[in-house]
């Protein structure tokens, strides 16, 4: 079996935003996202810690844009998913939907 | 869009006591959100979760004794913060252009950039964006690269060095007094050939 760290339940979530956002994925919109999907408000810290930690994993891949005044002068950082990213999502998923599979404890849940 | 500059303070905590690469884009992100509106209270709130969230995400030797001695850690950072602050001399702090007040500074000086030799043998042309303090004298300091071609030409040095000799009309602040400002600039490189 392959080497392999699975993506925890944030780090998922903010790969599938990515994935979702196309090309305007940075902090902001980012954050945004996930509140409406989940309905609770989550930090900017937490997000950038995410992105920078899939970062160094090589599953994303970050953008500088230009600096704007209504950032204070600060350039925006875009993120995009890597082929290595897709890949790592679509194996959480598959895993995810086995292990789901023949719960008779969940079935008929509404969830 | 509001005009109000966000908090100083929670401002120089994020700039100081974050650790990560994403420092710029954070605070970039923050102050974006609070000119659209989100309040003072949520500006400190994102500025404290941040620097938690990565003092906690970082699994150094450091961090780890630190959260060993929580309680004694949070009074000394408390302290040598205060100490910091008081020691701080205003002179040296580094305003955002086009907030609060604060103008932009304007070139007074600004010579092109040399070319190094294997940027002129690869013909290359575009821009070098840095980042630096214009302080209140005119001068260019804290320079740093933001985006470059990076491919080994010797442009970003050559950037930086031409940004160097540079001279400035400081920026005004709210006072009307001359003060330092962190500013992004874009060095254009452009063959002489190609005029």
């Amino acid at each position: 079996m392959s080497k392999r760290g699975y993506l925890g339940n944030f780090e998922l979530m903010v790969m599938l935003v990515l994935i979702r956002l196309g090309e305007n994925a940075y902090g902001i919109p980012i954050a945004h996202e996930i509140e409406t999907k989940v309905g609770k408000e989550v930090s900017l810290g937490s997000i950038y810690a995410t992105l920078e930690r899939l970062e160094t994993k090589g599953l994303v891949s970050p953008k500088l844009g230009e600096p704007t005044s209504e950032r204070g002068g600060r350039a925006k950082k875009f993120f995009s998913v890597t082929a290595k990213g897709v890949r790592e999502v679509s194996e959480t998923q598959r895993v995810l939907k086995q292990l789901w599979q023949g719960l008779r404890q969940l079935e008929g849940r509404k969830v | 869009m509001r005009p109000s500059r966000p908090p100083v303070v929670a401002t120089w905590l994020l700039e100081h006591f974050r650790s990560g690469s994403t420092n710029d884009c954070i605070t970039g992100d923050l102050i974006e959100a609070y000119q659209g509106g989100c309040s003072r209270a949520w500006y400190w709130k994102q500025v404290l979760a941040a620097i938690i969230v990565s003092f906690y995400s970082r699994g150094s030797y450091m961090t780890r004794q630190i959260k060993r001695f929580t309680f004694g850690s949070v009074i000394a950072l408390t302290i040598a913060l205060c100490v910091f602050i008081a020691l701080r001399n205003n002179s040296n702090r580094a305003y955002y252009p086009g907030v609060g007040g604060v103008g932009f500074p304007s070139c007074k000086y600004c010579p092109k950039p040399t070319y190094s030799e294997s940027a002129l043998k690869a013909k290359y042309e575009g821009n070098v964006l840095l980042e630096a303090v214009i302080t209140a004298e005119g001068h260019a300091s804290k320079i740093r690269v933001v985006k470059g071609p990076d491919q080994g030409l010797g442009v970003e040095e050559k950037a930086i060095e031409t940004l160097g000799r540079w001279r400035f009309n400081p920026a005004q602040g709210p006072a009307g007094k001359p003060v330092a400002v962190r500013v992004p600039i874009e060095v254009a490189f452009h063959l002489p050939a190609s005029k």
